[in-house]
């Protein structure tokens, strides 16, 4: 009796041994879950501290467009009060004003590229050897701001400031290439990730769709919508190929086109509304 | 009275005196033989018992052995529930609709009239005297 006792003990203890060995291998996730529930987290946490950056970042720049503002009236009714009076006083007054205005306009145009800065650099669907270009272009223009900035700070007298005012000249067409040629390329960025995903989104419906619906009507109504979102996608595809060679840095007639890429963009988000709505009707039914 | 006080303080006279013929108390003698087999008998259940006991403790020691050596780096997780659900748990056509919301969202963020990246509108040509051309 004892010995089978201890027998029954003993099986009874292999078979809980078992047992809570399969459980805690049920327990542990494969280690592409646990890496993909990690990426999303880490993604998650890093626009989060993206958006914050940026928020921060348009809270200055609004602040120094204010002061701007503010100290351009003042310039202009400085400058419109020396060349009536033409006096000493109104002309110290007038190269005070005009020092001033200058230093603001830099603060506000540091504050615009930094938001610039990090938007693009956050931006996807861009090619990375073109953001890379950009970036070292757009971290050479701020540079040349800064070194500006002290030249306006060292200039105390009406020579020095038209002085720095013509540097600036020199400077402001590389400001203005640059603020085009990003804000297009995050535009282009974002709708190309778009289209990315939706095309993603359409081959993996189109290969899954037949496992959940049975009924050979609706798999046929399903396919012809499929085939009309590919269609969309095809004719969208066209401008977007388009838009990437203007706007690739190492394309030398890149500005000869760069006016009628607004058109462009509004075909390209008309399509992309309309392939997304006709998803949206094909996910639901 | 002196042989009492005697008796008294003389504690091993009593043990000296002693009846030596007097029969003892004992208990009743058991046979020899029903004795020895069932010492012998008691001695091999201990024996089979701790046979079995030994072999079910090696096997059991040798088979968690192999167990862990089968799996060096297995993570044990304790009950905790993943932060979000994840995808895979919901039904096919669930998981293509969260997509597609996505996307929506993706898509209104792209829309171009709200990318304002423009350049901030300043004079950039402000000067006290006329620029040289």
């Amino acid at each position: 009796m004892k010995i089978r006792a201890a027998l029954i003990v003993f099986f009874l203890l292999m078979a809980g041994f078992f047992v809570g060995q399969k459980l805690v291998y049920a327990q542990v996730p494969s280690a592409s879950d646990s890496s993909s529930i990690s990426a999303s987290a880490s993604e998650s946490a890093a626009t989060q501290a993206t958006a914050t950056q940026l928020a921060n970042l348009q809270a200055t720049y609004r602040n120094e467009l204010t002061i701007y503002r503010s100290d351009e009236k003042t310039f202009q009714v400085a400058k419109d009060q020396y060349y009536q009076l033409l006096t000493l006083a109104s002309l110290d007054e007038a190269v005070k004003q005009t020092r001033q205005v200058m230093l603001t306009r830099l603060d506000v145009l540091q504050a615009y590229f930094a938001i610039v800065r990090v938007t693009f650099a956050n931006t996807k669907g861009i090619d990375p050897s073109v953001k890379t270009s950009l970036l070292a272009n757009l971290d050479a223009l701020v540079a040349d701001l800064k070194t500006h900035q002290q030249q306006v700070s060292a200039a105390t007298d009406r020579p020095s400031l038209l002085d720095v005012a013509t540097k600036f000249s020199f400077l402001s067409p590389r400001i203005l290439y640059l603020s085009d040629q990003i804000s297009d390329l995050v535009t282009y960025g974002n709708l190309q990730t778009v289209f990315d995903k939706m095309s993603i989104i359409k081959h993996d419906f189109q290969t899954q769709f037949p496992q959940f619906i049975t009924d050979p009507l609706l798999l046929a109504q399903k396919q012809r919508g499929l085939d009309e979102v590919q269609r969309n996608l095809d004719q969208i595809n066209q401008p977007l190929v388009k838009i990437r060679t203007i706007l690739n840095p190492a394309n030398p007639n890149q500005n000869l086109n760069s006016a009628n890429l607004s058109t462009d963009f509004s075909t390209i988000f008309g399509g992309l509304s309309r392939s997304e709505s006709y998803l949206q009707e094909l996910v639901k039914n | 009275m002196t042989d009492l006080n005697e008796e008294l303080t003389n504690q091993t006279l009593f043990a000296n005196e002693q009846p030596i013929l007097q029969p003892e108390f004992s208990e009743p003698a058991a046979p020899v033989a029903e004795l020895t087999s069932e010492m012998s008998k008691a001695e091999q259940q201990q024996k089979k018992l701790l046979i079995v006991g030994a072999a079910g403790g090696s096997i059991f020691l040798v088979l968690l052995l192999l167990l862990v050596l089968m799996k060096p780096k297995m993570q044990r997780m304790v009950f905790t529930p993943s932060p979000t659900p994840a995808a895979s748990a919901q039904p096919l056509p669930n998981q293509f609709q969260a997509r597609v919301n996505e996307l929506n969202t993706d898509l209104e963020n792209a829309d171009p009239i709200k990318v304002n990246l423009s350049a901030p509108p300043l004079d950039l040509s402000l000067s006290l005297d006329p620029l040289p051309r």
